[in-house]
């Protein structure tokens, strides 16, 4: 059984959305603050984080940047955001610090659940996935989600590492954002979204640092991305 | 160098040069006019001599001594010295030499410098003014610049002190005018800065070391900003307050839905739960949606209208993002048999928040879907302006249009037309492209276009 925790202050909302996941077949635990949450996260191991924004004491930007400190060993567990409607520009942070996905607040309960299936789903290694692909200097290892550039491993998200494989998996072709969105994210790309882009900006700018300023993964405009072999 | 500068420059300038001009010109006259008086006469040391010895031969001689010596010099090539009383008369009844008269020759006398002419009183009871006739008749004619012009024109316009005045004045005035206008255009680029939503924009720190009113104007100016800056601030604050307050209880009554929901699906009561209970709990859910989305766009048009985010703009093609909106619209439209058309046009290149962007034009071919009857075509053009700076999009739908007096109205918040037909919407998708389009230096119109329907014009400027 996956083990999701949520981290939001709201007391009563909380409550309710952990019985409603736990209906849902999940093992839901629930934090009010971002310490309380990060504290929770040392003592046990958790399959997925739910986040809000909007939390006093440490609020979910500053918890989600404190999670994705390398030191920790949980630094590259799923994230979903719960962000203000149209607040963008925590939208947009909260992506570029590594969140996997947002989810608008308020939202119906079945689309934060699909959100979550979609994420789980990606984020576990598939048996049928399990080889490893080697282009160049880079290795990819489905099986333990790893990434290494001439032996160094790479640091990054659920997401990323899905991105990552579905463009080297179709290395030299260029791969839409709505195949990109489906593939990686496990749901159509909707309308304005610029999830791929941030996420995909982070990406290459891994890449390129651990590749020595080398751009391996191009924008083609209109179209999608390329992975250059 | 703006337009005030060189205003101040000019009339700073212009004041200096007619002063210059001025004073010189009047002293130029008055030595103009000495200057005839004395070459009315002949005033080389020669002269003078001539002069010397006539008078002592007036006085130790007296009048024949002085008679007879003029004789002499008659006879010889050379000046000829007059004698002339003070009823302007010669002694030797010669006629005077050209301009002389009994007045010229009392000005002449007053002048003290002037050595070539003095009055003596002889033995017979007259003064005799003694003077040697010019050598010349008329001054030698000067050239300037190979054009003849006449000698007393540089007494005229002395060209020294007229050059140093021009050239004084120029620095002076360039120098006033660059201490006036500067500050000015220091406060300008503030309130320019402030205008474009930039509140931390003050003038303080560049106007530091000034100690007059344009200063005093420019820590007003600082006061007021951040004054209006603190306003604005607590304002934001309190909308995000606001709208995290209103959407908890939303929050927790869709969670409360999608909980009774998933109870009634999981369970046998399910086939039991009356009919109307479910359709209610739907009806809620949907109600509940619809106000978080008005709850958004609310918040969307409070945060624009306030222009407190700055845009992000990017290189965008109008003609690819039209053609991704008129695909959905269609999409979209298909229902109804409406169909939305537009002929693409070349790379269309606008400077944008590209959501933003998108948002305001789907907002204004989505309304055009809305209000057009079906089995009929929303048209979009697409017109670049002759100098290529800006694009003019229009969106013409075939439907009743609006009422004349409430083109602008529809532009508004909330603004709904007076028909009893319910179209679904919250009356904010206007004045949200509104707002976009204007905090992107655009404009928006809107015109009955008669027997077709409403056009609405967008105008948008264009980089490159």
């Amino acid at each position: 059984m996956d083990k999701i925790l949520l981290i939001d202050d709201d007391v009563e909302l909380v409550e309710m959305l952990k019985e409603y996941i736990d209906l849902e077949g999940f093992s839901a635990s629930t934090a009010h603050d971002g310490e309380a949450g990060l504290q929770v996260l040392q003592t046990d191991s958790y399959d997925l984080v739910v986040l809000d924004v909007m939390m006093p004491k440490l609020n979910g930007i500053d918890t989600l940047r404190r999670i994705r400190q390398s030191s920790n060993p949980y630094s590259n567990m799923p994230v979903i955001m719960l962000t203000a409607k149209g607040d963008d520009a925590d939208r947009i942070v909260g992506l570029e610090l590594g969140a996997d996905d947002y989810v608008p607040k308020p939202c119906t309960p079945r689309e934060l659940v699909a959100r979550i299936r979609a994420i789980l789903r990606r984020a576990k290694p598939q048996a049928n996935f399990a080889k490893t692909i080697t282009l160049n200097e880079l290795t990819l290892m489905p099986e333990q989600r790893r990434v290494e550039w001439s032996g160094v491993p790479l640091v990054l998200t659920s997401t990323e590492f899905n991105l990552l494989e579905v463009l080297v998996e179709r290395a030299g072709n260029v791969v839409s954002k709505q195949m990109l969105s489906e593939l990686a994210l496990g749901r159509p790309m909707a309308k304005f979204d610029r999830n791929i882009d941030v996420h995909m900006s982070s990406v290459r700018q891994k890449l390129s640092a651990a590749a020595g300023g080398k751009q391996l993964i191009q924008t083609v405009y209109r179209l999608g991305y390329q992975y250059l072999k | 160098m703006g337009r005030l500068y060189w205003k101040f420059f000019l009339f700073f300038f212009f004041a200096q040069l007619t002063a210059v001009l001025v004073v010189s010109l009047a002293i130029g006259m008055v030595n103009d006019k000495r200057e005839r008086e004395r070459r009315l006469i002949d005033s080389a040391p020669g002269a003078k001599t001539m002069v010397l010895a006539a008078a002592s031969t007036l006085k130790i001689s007296g009048i024949t001594s002085l008679k007879s010596l003029l004789d002499i010099w008659l006879t010889e090539p050379m000046p000829q010295l007059y004698a002339v009383n003070e009823e302007g008369v010669d002694l030797l009844k010669r006629n005077l030499p050209k301009g002389i008269n009994k007045e010229s020759l009392a000005a002449l006398t007053t002048d003290t410098d002037n050595r070539a002419i003095q009055q003596i009183h002889a033995d017979d009871g007259h003064a005799y003014w003694l003077f040697v006739e010019p050598r010349n008749k008329r001054p030698p004619p000067t050239y300037f610049n190979g054009v003849k012009i006449q000698q007393n024109f540089k007494y005229l316009f002395p060209a020294m002190p007229l050059i140093v005045g021009i050239f004084v004045s120029l620095i002076f005035a360039a120098m006033l005018a660059w201490y006036f206008s500067k500050p000015i255009k220091q406060l300008r680029l503030a309130f320019e800065s402030a205008a474009n939503g930039n509140l931390d924009a003050r003038v303080g720190t560049v106007m530091q070391g000034r100690r007059d009113e344009l200063a005093d104007l420019g820590s007003a100016f600082d006061v007021m900003v951040s004054r209006v800056s603190q306003l604005i601030q607590s304002q934001t604050h309190l909308m995000h307050q606001v709208s995290h307050e209103l959407r908890s209880p939303l929050a927790r009554l869709q969670i409360a839905i999608g909980l009774i929901k998933q109870q009634s699906t999981q369970s046998d009561a399910a086939h039991q739960m009356n009919e109307k209970i479910s359709t209610s709990l739907n009806r809620i859910e949907t109600e509940s949606v619809r106000m978080d989305h008005l709850v958004g766009e609310l918040l969307t048009l409070s945060r624009l209208e306030s222009g407190v985010t700055a845009l992000q703009k990017e290189r965008i093609d109008l003609n690819e993002l039209l053609q991704e909106l008129v695909e959905d619209a269609n999409f979209e439209g298909a229902t109804d048999n409406i169909k939305v058309e537009y002929k693409p046009n070349l790379p269309i290149i606008v400077a944008a928040q590209s959501d933003l962007l998108q948002r305001a034009i789907d907002n204004i071919i989505r309304n055009a879907v809305k209000y057009t009857p079906t089995n009929t075509i929303v048209e979009l053009t697409t017109t670049v302006n002759q100098a290529n700076t800006s694009v003019t999009l229009s969106v013409q739908d075939a439907g009743a249009g609006v009422d004349e007096n409430e083109l602008d109205a529809i532009f508004k918040p909330f603004y709904r037309t007076n028909t009893t037909e319910t179209v679904h919407g919250y009356g904010l998708g206007l004045a949200i492209a509104k707002q976009i389009i204007e905090s992107h230096a655009g404009v928006v119109t809107a015109a009955n276009i008669p027997n077709a329907g409403l056009l609405i014009t967008i105008e948008l400027p264009m980089i490159e």
